[in-house]
């Protein structure tokens, strides 16, 4: 394979000498020249071609196996694949009373991420589209598990499985190496879009959009026996994914110069076709299990997603009120549902099941309202003003009940008294904004605006909170080698009552909340809710000092306060800065750069609360923090038309490197507790690319690339994990990703 | 549908904002607003024969491409190049002054789509057409209020234009939008094409999958009215509702996840068990310490190693078992 590419890069190289030279032996004017490598559809008689027909055949080949590289596309393997791409464009004859255009369009065709689409259009009148796409998600195929699958959905052990009671640990699998098998994960989504738009008169448009799309494979799933916070036992598996996802949006669209209309219907369906995900325990028995959970009899149950349906309907209007001023209102209802039927508490016979499921169903239903006004004005010359208020309401309707629960297929049921009384979670929320623009001479601008927030939630630690935002930028544009965008925001959030607990409290009956549940530290304060102050500084600036060159750079930076003296998230800060440019001497000649710095960086506090005596002892404290810094540079060289002729001859040649490397440092100090310093997590993608194009004339072009790409990533929670490295849980032991490879690709593309 | 009494401070932001709108709004009426960007008068020429003398194939600016678009199907009456539309100057406006040198200078057309003419009056030459469907709430828009002209981003000369092509698209809006331009490079991404010839890295999404840049009523020019329901249309598993909700999960799925790209696997915006620990700091393991000792070669731990946290709690977002309260079912 290495003679292969060093072959075929020097096939593309070689062009480069090859191709200047015979420009350079060309006594042919340049200007024609430039004439011809621009030639579009004119025929020679100056007649317009209105169908072209563009085919292009090839292949890709691999050195060796990666999935992560395919992760997307598909090119995961050294088997090769077939490059298949084709276009039909037909476009009307601008000349003519035809309006007619179709393009019937393929690409990617011998890969995973297969895409197809017809798309016919009567301009002015209807359009009718219709497309297929297929998108691969490549997870990991180095897994192991000794789980087969019996059935989809249904994972057991192998015959002859050995446990060690009372060991229930990893260690007590005593054939675990010998029955280790292979495993790759990925999914597959296989989507169907249709649209239809038609006008029906002057004012009158429909529109019609529907999509099918289903989602198979595999995803992991832990699957767990036990449920405090020494017992549970669990293994990594591979759950099934076969869901079917389908939307319909309708829209009827009436305008005039001055009113717009538009009534919208859209529904969506969701279904699953594996609803559990049952596997059998791997485990001797745990002492704190009930009797007869432990291998070989016992098995555990994972609800997978429900069936869903959503159905809202929409009317959005539009009012000129006058020349200057507009009204846009858009008004939503809609309905979330969920009923499919419940599973038992356990799927063990062997536990004690007293107490009956409460309902078949959850019977489960949100009610969403939305509402956006905005008025926009033009107050004076250079005066703007947009209003908006938007409402959004989540009102869960979902009945509340108590479930006496069997805690991950290893207790008895609990008491009544003891069970959990699930919390609909609804919120409320409201803005209001107000926004000035003033536009000076030229198109440099100002901007200011307040925003004001008010968020109401029920079953939350915080149920009123509200935030106030200002903002402003400016915007110098006008002239004309350069242009600068600045802009800042402010945000105050502030809850008035944040009761630490009440969630989880209100889950439990009144007064029978445990010295075993999970009660939150008071002094908890969770970055979702709670108060919080924050900046954001955005610049942006662009040169062109000519038209050979442009530059640009940006700066931003966010940055979230919360209040001190509290745990949870404490700060976190999000920098970056970029630098872009393009060079183009001449018109065959482009070369672009990009280079891009980010880090995000984040503290947080913590105190390890074992009982009432830890919890009030600053001496259990701990902080975090993290960094994540991201360098990202890309460099690209274009050159087109070289050696053109008139007769469509000619050469593109282009080289592009891309680099991404990505570190995340994480620092654990604490008051008391042992801890010990953390690796890095690192991954750097590095990706240098070269190609050409060669025209044989007007009609066939042949195009040759090479690319090495290379991957390497370090992660402390995968490298050197094996399957039972963990003492209670079981794990699929695959590697970070990495990956050092080769792709070549040729094809022959014909237009005709 | 929750209802509380509007407190103090709610009051005093209402208060605020609406003063500020009806003060601007009688600063307005007083101020009769003129059309500072009406295309002041001039005469058409004899149409696009005359264009095309000078903007043929070849020529600086030059134009003959237009007949390959919508706007130069003459079969529309709609379109400029349908009869009586004044082809060119359907958008140009009145050029006649613009064929005759004067002093040696060609007097531009009254509205040229570059700094010569205010982004507002470009703008309104497109609207004028292009003011339904997706430009419905253009006005008063993230990219309108910020100054835009729809040539930022549009070409209208070229027969396909790039905004308009899954596998273009993302350059041009990467233009502006340095920082998604580099996270879409990221080891976990949702797959946008990203700023690489590389032949895996193909764009199977588009900016505009998620987002409408001619505004929307959603945050952040979303196609959706919310960032759940955004995110719904592609992973409607995640819709329940479920028996057994996570609250911040219900609410904004980028309370986790960061949507463009991420060092994280999953897009998350953090490394778990951290990222759990900033809202959860109760008795034993959720408020334990984890760092290097729970790591080969020093440990093993099972809130550090494989899925971390979920290993246990598998179905984080959201659980519909009877007995998943702790998210474990």
């Amino acid at each position: 394979m290495k003679t292969k590419i060093c072959v075929f890069l020097s096939i593309i190289l070689l062009a480069v000498p090859f191709s200047t030279w015979a420009q350079t032996d060309s006594s042919k004017d340049k200007k024609e020249v430039t004439k011809q490598t621009k030639k579009t559809t004119k025929k020679k008689s100056g007649k317009v071609k209105t169908v072209r027909t563009e085919i292009s055949i090839g292949f890709y080949s691999l050195d060796e196996d990666s999935y992560r590289y395919g992760k997307y596309s598909g090119l995961t393997s050294s088997d090769g694949y077939v490059l298949a791409d084709f276009k039909l464009d037909k476009r009307p004859d601008p000349k003519s009373s035809d309006t007619t255009r179709w393009t019937f369009q393929g690409r990617r065709l011998g890969l995973d991420s297969r895409h197809l689409e017809f798309d016919y259009r009567q301009q002015g009148t209807q359009r009718f589209k219709i497309s297929y796409s297929e998108i691969p998600n490549h997870l990991f195929n180095d897994g192991l598990t000794p789980f087969r699958e019996e059935a989809p959905g249904i994972w057991n052990l192998p015959p002859g499985w050995q446990v060690k009671p009372p060991n229930s640990t990893t260690r007590g699998l005593l054939n675990l190496q010998e029955n280790l098998l292979d495993l790759s994960i990925d999914t597959k989504r296989r989507r169907l879009d249709l649209a239809y738009e038609r006008r029906l008169g002057p004012n009158w448009t429909m529109d019609f959009d529907y999509r099918h799309e289903t989602r198979k494979g595999e995803r992991t799933l832990g699957g767990i026996i036990g449920f405090n916070w020494f017992n549970p036992r669990g293994a990594i598996l591979p759950a099934p994914v076969d869901f079917t996802t389908d939307i319909l949006e309708a829209t009827m669209g009436y305008a005039t110069s001055r009113l717009q209309l538009n009534f919208g219907i859209y529904a969506s369906f969701f279904g699953n076709d594996e609803e559990t995900l049952v596997f059998q325990n791997p485990f001797a028995r745990q002492s704190q299990w009930a009797a007869g959970v432990g291998f070989p009899n016992s098995q555990g149950r994972i609800a997978l997603e429900p069936d869903n349906s959503y159905l809202q309907f929409r009317v959005t209007g539009g009012l000129g009120i006058s020349a200057t001023t507009r009204l846009t209102a858009d008004v939503s209802f809609g309905r979330v549902e969920q009923d499919d039927a419940f599973l038992p508490y356990t799927i063990n016979p062997n536990l004690t099941v007293n107490t009956a499921l409460p309902a078949t169903n959850l019977d489960g239903k949100i009610d969403t309202t939305m509402l956006n006004l905005r008025l926009t004005s033009k107050l004076a010359q250079r005066l703007g003003l947009t209003v908006n208020y938007h409402y959004n309401d989540r009102d869960n309707k979902t009945p509340r009940r108590i479930f006496p629960y069997v805690g991950a297929d290893s207790q008895d049921q609990r008491a009544v008294g003891d069970g959990r009384i699930n919390s609909p979670y609804s919120y409320t929320r409201q803005k209001s904004d107000a926004i000035m623009t003033f536009r000076f001479s030229g198109a440099a601008r100002l901007k200011a605006g307040i925003e004001y927030s008010d968020y109401n939630r029920e079953f939350s630690d915080v149920e009123d909170a509200d935030e106030l935002t200002w903002l402003a930028s400016a915007l110098l544009r006008g002239w004309s080698k350069v242009s600068m965008r600045l802009g800042y925001r402010n945000s105050d959030r502030d809850v008035s009552n944040y009761n630490p607990n009440s969630l989880l409290i209100g889950s439990f009956l009144p007064g029978e909340i445990g010295g075993d549940d999970f009660l939150n530290h008071p002094q908890l304060r969770k970055y979702y809710l709670t108060d919080r102050e924050r900046d954001e500084y955005r610049f942006r600036a662009d040169f062109f000092p000519n038209a050979q060159f442009n530059l640009g750079v940006s700066v931003s930076e966010y940055k979230d306060d919360y209040d001190a003296g509290f745990f949870g998230l404490n700060e976190a800060k999000v920098t970056s800065w970029s630098v872009d440019g393009g060079w183009y001497p001449i018109e065959q000649v482009a070369l672009t750069a990009f280079y891009s710095n980010e880090e995000y960086d984040a503290s947080q506090s913590s105190r390890h609360v074992i009982n009432s005596s830890s919890a009030a002892d600053p001496n259990y404290n701990w902080f975090a923090e993290s960094e994540d810094r991201v360098d990202t540079y890309n460099i690209a060289l274009k050159l087109t038309g070289i050696g053109a002729d008139k007769n469509g001859k000619g050469f593109e040649f282009g080289l592009d490197y891309t680099y991404s490397n990505t570190e995340n440092t994480t620092r654990v100090v604490a008051v008391s507790a042992d801890t010990a310093p953390l690796p890095d997590l690192l991954s750097e993608m590095r990706t240098f690319s070269i190609w050409s194009s060669f025209a044989m004339g007007d009609r066939a072009s042949v195009r040759l690339a090479a690319e090495n790409a290379k991957f390497e990533s370090k992660d402390w929670g995968l490298d050197g994990v094996a399957p039972d490295t963990l003492s209670n849980v079981l794990l699929l032991g695959q590697s970070a990703a990495n990956y050092n490879l080769w792709l070549i690709s040729a094809s022959l593309s014909y237009r005709f | 549908m929750i209802k509380t009494p509007i407190c103090r401070q709610q009051l005093k932001g209402i208060t605020t904002i609406l003063s500020l709108v009806l003060g601007c709004m009688g600063t307005g009426w007083a101020v009769a607003a003129e059309d500072g960007d009406a295309i002041p008068e001039h005469e058409y020429s004899k149409g696009v024969k005359r264009c095309m003398l000078c903007h043929k194939e070849g020529k600086p600016m030059a134009a003959h491409e237009i007949f390959l678009t919508p706007m130069g199907i003459s079969g529309d009456p709609r379109a400029p190049f349908a009869d009586g539309n004044h082809d060119c100057e359907a958008c140009h406006g009145p050029s006649k002054s613009h064929l005759k040198r004067k002093k040696g200078v060609r007097p531009p057309p009254p509205i040229t789509f570059d700094d010569k003419t205010p982004v507002e009056a470009q703008n309104k030459v497109c609207l004028a057409c292009h003011d339904t469907g997706a430009r419905f709430h253009w006005p008063g828009s993230v990219h309108d209020t910020e100054g835009l002209a729809c040539v930022d981003c549009h070409d209208r000369h070229v027969p396909d234009d790039p905004v308009m092509n899954v596998q273009t698209q993302s350059a041009v809006c990467f233009k502006c939008h340095q920082e998604q331009r580099a996270q879409f490079l990221r080891q976990s991404r949702h797959p946008v094409q990203g700023t690489t010839s590389s032949l895996s890295h193909v764009g199977l999404m588009a900016c505009t999958d998620c987002h409408q840049p001619h505004g929307s009523a959603g945050p952040g020019a979303l196609k959706r009215n919310t960032i759940n329901e955004q995110c719904y249309d592609c992973h409607a598993e995640k819709r329940g509702p479920f028996l057994w909700e996570h609250a911040p999960v219900s609410e904004d799925c980028t309370n986790c996840h960061t949507p463009h790209g991420s060092n994280h696997e999953n897009l998350l915006i953090a490394r778990q068990p951290w990222l759990c620990q900033q809202c959860h700091v109760a008795r034993f393991h959720s408020s334990d310490v984890y760092s290097g000792t729970g790591i080969p070669p020093s440990g093993a731990d099972q809130r550090m190693l494989g899925k971390q946290c979920l290993n246990c709690h598998v179905q984080i977002h959201g659980s519909n078992h009877p007995s998943g309260v702790r998210l474990t079912r």
